[in-house]
C-alpha cells in the first residue's frame, strides 16, 4: 500500500512537471510568433525608410576609363574582326517586332554592376558599338565580389554617353556593385516602355521559364534579343580592364576571342536592323555571313 | 499522434529541407543549373540569392542551411530511435536548442529579404516554413504523455 502511494506521488510529480514544461514550451511558440510578426513589421518600415533615402545613398566614385583603353576598343583592325569570326558566339533570339526612336534603331541594354554576366556582355557590346559610334564617360567597374565569378573586370554604362548616326543606345544600370547596408546601391530604373519590353521578351516563349527576367537583357532593333551572358565571365578573371583591352586589337587570347566573336554577332544584328550601315562594317564578309545566319523565326 | 509519428515527421521535414538547401547550394556553384523561380516583381530568387546577405562569413547561406539540416536530420533520427522508450531529456534539449537556432536565423533572413533586399525568394521561404514547422513539431511532441522516460 505504502509503495503504491509513493508510486502515485511520483506519477503526480512527473505529470505536474510535464504540464509545467509543456506550458513553458507553448510560451516559446507564442514568443516566436510575436517575434516573427515584429520582424516583418519592422522590416517593412525599414524598407520604406530605405527607399526614401535611396537618392541620398548615391555614393559611387566613378573611375573614368583611360583614353588608352578606349582607343583599344576603337582601333580593332577589320582584319582582326574577320579573323575571329563568330566562333563560339552566342546567337540572339529573334523576337520579331520592330523598335525605333527618331528613325534610328534602338539598342537597349538592361543590366547591373554587380552582375558578372552583364560584365562579360559589356565587353562585346562596347567593342561592337564602337564600330557604329563613339562612347564617352564610361567608367571602370567590377562585378560583385561576393557573387559567382567575383570581381569580373568590366565597365559601367552609368553616366556614359554614346553618339552614333546609325543607332540609338539606351542603357539601364539597375544597380552598381557597391554594397550599401545589405543591398546593392540602386542606380537607374527602366522607363515604362523599357520595362514592358523586358517583361515581354525576357520570358517564354523567347526563353525557358527558368531564365525569365534574367540580366543582362539586350534588345537590338526590337528584333534580336540576348538574355544572359554571351560568354563565360571566367575568361576575364584575374586581369585588369587595361590588360584585356590591350589584347583586342590583335585578338590574342581566349578573352579577346570571345569578346570579338560575340562583338561580331552584335554587329551582324545591328547591321540587320540599320540598313547595313556603315558599309565598311556591314559589308565585311564575316558580318554578311553572320547576318545570313541570324534567326528569323520566333521560337 | 504518437511520439514515434512526430519523430518520422521530423525526419521527413529535415529531408525536404535538405533537398531544397542542396538545390540552392548547387545554384550558387553551378551557373548552368536552372533557377526555377520568378524573377520579376517582389518574388525574385535571383536578386535574393546574389545579394550580399546570401553570404555569411564568406560561405553561402545555402551551405549553412545544408549543414543545419544535416544536424537536424541526425537529431531527428536519434529521436526516432529513442522515442520507443521516451526521448532522453538531453536529446530533447539539443533538438529544441538547435531548432531555436534555426528559428533565430530564419527571423534574420526574413528581415534581410524584406528590409534590405526588398525581394522574396520562394525557395528560401519554403525552408523558413520548414524550420518553423520543425519548431512546432518539437513543442507538440514534447506535450505527448510518453515524451519523458518511465
Amino acid at each position: 500500500m505504502a509503495r503504491d502511494k509513493t508510486r502515485d506521488k511520483r506519477k503526480a510529480r512527473r505529470a505536474r512537471a510535464r504540464r509545467q514544461r509543456s506550458g513553458s514550451l507553448n510560451w516559446v511558440l507564442v514568443v516566436v510568433a510575436v517575434a516573427l510578426v515584429a520582424t516583418v513589421v519592422v522590416a517593412v518600415k525599414h524598407r520604406g525608410a530605405a527607399s526614401g533615402d535611396a537618392a541620398a545613398q548615391q555614393t559611387v566614385k566613378p573611375r573614368p576609363v583611360s583614353d588608352a583603353v578606349m582607343k583599344d576598343f576603337e582601333s580593332i583592325p577589320a582584319a582582326t574582326w574577320s579573323a575571329v569570326g563568330t566562333v563560339d558566339a552566342t546567337p540572339p533570339v529573334f523576337v520579331g517586332d520592330s523598335l525605333a526612336a527618331g528613325g534610328k534603331p534602338v539598342v537597349l541594354y538592361i543590366g547591373a554592376g554587380y552582375c558578372p554576366y552583364c560584365a562579360a556582355a559589356r565587353w562585346s557590346m562596347i567593342a561592337s558599338l564602337s564600330r557604329f559610334g563613339t562612347f564617352s564617360g564610361l567608367t571602370l567597374e567590377e562585378s560583385s565580389s561576393v557573387d559567382v565569378y567575383p570581381s569580373t573586370p568590366t565597365f559601367s554604362f552609368y553616366g556614359g554617353h554614346y553618339t552614333s548616326q546609325y543607332i540609338d543606345l539606351e542603357t539601364v544600370e539597375l544597380a552598381s556593385s557597391v554594397i550599401v547596408g545589405n543591398h546593392y546601391q540602386a542606380l537607374e530604373k527602366p522607363t515604362a516602355a523599357q520595362q514592358a519590353l523586358l517583361d515581354k521578351y525576357d520570358a517564354p516563349p523567347y526563353l525557358a521559364k527558368a531564365f525569365a527576367g534574367g540580366i543582362p537583357f539586350i534588345l537590338v532593333g526590337g528584333r534580336y534579343m540576348w538574355s544572359g551572358s554571351p560568354f563565360s565571365p571566367e575568361v576575364l578573371a584575374h586581369h585588369s580592364q587595361a590588360d584585356i583591352a590591350a589584347t583586342l586589337p590583335t585578338g590574342s587570347g581566349s578573352a579577346a576571342q570571345l569578346i570579338l566573336a560575340n562583338g561580331n554577332q552584335f554587329t551582324a544584328a545591328i547591321c540587320a536592323v540599320d540598313g547595313s550601315q556603315p558599309a565598311e562594317v556591314c559589308s565585311d564578309p564575316t558580318i554578311r555571313r553572320a547576318m545570313a545566319a541570324l534567326p528569323h523565326k520566333v521560337p | 499522434m504518437t511520439l514515434r509519428s512526430y519523430g518520422h515527421l521530423r525526419v521527413a521535414l529535415t529531408v525536404i529541407g535538405f533537398a531544397i538547401a542542396a538545390y540552392l547550394t548547387l545554384l550558387h556553384y553551378d551557373s548552368s543549373v536552372p533557377l526555377a523561380c520568378g524573377s520579376g516583381g517582389v518574388i525574385n530568387c535571383e536578386t535574393v540569392l546574389s545579394s550580399p546577405a546570401s553570404m555569411v562569413l564568406g560561405v553561402p547561406v545555402a551551405v549553412w542551411g545544408l549543414l543545419w539540416f544535416v544536424v537536424a536530420f541526425v537529431l531527428a533520427l536519434m529521436w526516432t530511435r529513442a522515442s520507443g522508450g521516451g526521448e532522453p531529456p538531453h536529446l530533447r534539449a539539443a533538438g529544441l536548442a538547435w531548432t531555436l537556432v534555426g528559428t533565430a536565423t530564419v527571423l534574420w533572413l526574413v528581415y534581410q529579404e524584406i528590409a534590405e533586399i526588398g525581394r522574396i525568394c520562394i525557395w528560401c521561404t519554403a525552408i523558413h516554413l520548414l524550420v518553423l514547422a520543425l519548431l512546432v513539431v518539437e513543442v507538440r511532441a514534447d506535450q505527448r504523455p510518453e515524451a519523458t522516460g518511465p
